[in-house]
């Protein structure tokens, strides 16, 4: 089973995603950035869920530090926010960004579907 | 401002207008989100999960609600006259812990009343108090870390003024975002709660403090922070 890393702040919002996803990936959940990169450290994981607004450090910070790592550069991370109208996922691209989900209006197979193309 | 006009005849006034409707529309949109997405996965789960849900659901909507009433109330400050009075900060703290229990222990936290053995009085407007209160204890539950604690407690600053703090044991923040997080609590329309949150609640805040002349303020700890609301000391306990 690939393993793919959760970071959403909201604790529910996490645990809905968890939900949705267990069932086809082995789920880890950090709610900052900086519990991230700890958990990338570890290694052994093929892409990353990532939410926008975030404590302690953003988004963008925690996809620049992807990009500073040779083996964390080509991770696929889609990233999944409230704020997604706002954001071009071709500007994203080359941090490394393959799908772009609105929260406020996915439904749960366009989770599984994003993930399912690119992790 | 854009249509200055239509959004003037709705109450909203002065500069940050604008900024604050947006503010509140993005603060808005992730709990909208977030019932949502429950309510789409509630066919999908067992029953004891949808029970979980439901509740979850009423939580995230009850604080939103909180939300638009704070906005409510935000906008018709100017039209409103404030009754000042000597207020018992610790039973006011204790209320508002009462209310947010339920949240609080659905989402796994604690929320605890500091106890003191002194007593004593603040003079404040009690509505306006206790949306503060709310507020900055709504704000440390998104925050609390995984110990799970948030405080709230009524300390006397010198003899003039008694304060109301809420400390969060989250994360760090660095010296740089508490400047500026310290200088935006006492501007007009400070929109940022920590980084990358609008804040909007903390702006309301910081409007409902200025209309009972508090002032808020925050402290930055190794491990989290304590926002408070400072309001004058009544001396009537000296009479009694």
């Amino acid at each position: 089973m690939k393993r793919l890393l959760i970071v959403e702040d909201d604790v529910w919002f996490g645990e809905y995603l968890v939900r949705t996803l267990e069932p086809t990936y082995a789920v880890t959940h950090v709610t900052n950035p900086l519990d991230a990169i700890s958990a990338l450290d570890t290694g052994g994981y093929d892409g990353i869920l990532l939410d926008v607004m975030l404590p302690v450090a953003n988004a963008f910070t925690l996809l620049q530090e992807l990009q500073s790592h040779s083996d964390l550069a080509k991770l696929p991370v889609v990233v999944c926010t409230t704020i997604a109208r706002d954001m071009d996922v071709g500007m994203l691209a080359p941090y490394g960004v393959v799908a772009l989900l609105d929260k406020t209006t996915m439904q749960p197979a366009d989770l599984t579907a994003a993930l399912g193309a690119h992790v | 401002m854009q249509s200055g006009g239509d959004v003037s005849q709705k109450g909203v006034h002065g500069d940050g207008s604008v900024s604050s409707l947006v503010a509140a529309a993005h603060e808005l949109k992730a709990p909208l989100a977030l019932i949502r997405q429950l309510a789409l996965s509630l066919d999908t789960v067992d029953t004891a999960t949808q029970a979980r849900l439901a509740d979850q659901i009423r939580l995230t909507a009850e604080r939103s609600l909180r939300l638009t009433a704070d906005i409510t109330r935000s906008v018709r400050l100017d039209d409103a006259l404030f009754t000042l009075a000597p207020i018992n900060p610790l039973i006011l703290c204790e209320e508002v812990a009462r209310e947010l229990q339920p949240l609080y222990r659905a989402r796994g936290r604690r929320l605890v009343v500091r106890r003191r053995k002194q007593p004593l009085l603040m003079v404040a407007n009690a509505e306006l108090l206790r949306r503060i209160v709310t507020n900055f204890s709504d704000n440390a539950l998104h925050y609390a870390n995984d110990r799970g604690v948030v405080e709230i407690g009524a300390t006397k600053i010198g003899a003039e003024k008694v304060r109301i703090e809420v400390r969060d044991y989250g994360p760090a923040v660095s010296l740089r975002d508490w400047r500026t997080l310290s200088d935006r609590l006492g501007a007009p329309h400070s929109l940022q709660a920590r980084p990358d949150a609008s804040g909007l609640g903390l702006m309301l805040a910081a409007e409902f403090a200025r209309a009972m002349h508090g002032t808020l303020g925050v402290v930055r700890h190794r491990n989290g922070l304590s926002f408070y609301v400072e309001g004058h000391a009544s001396h009537q306990l000296r009479l009694v």
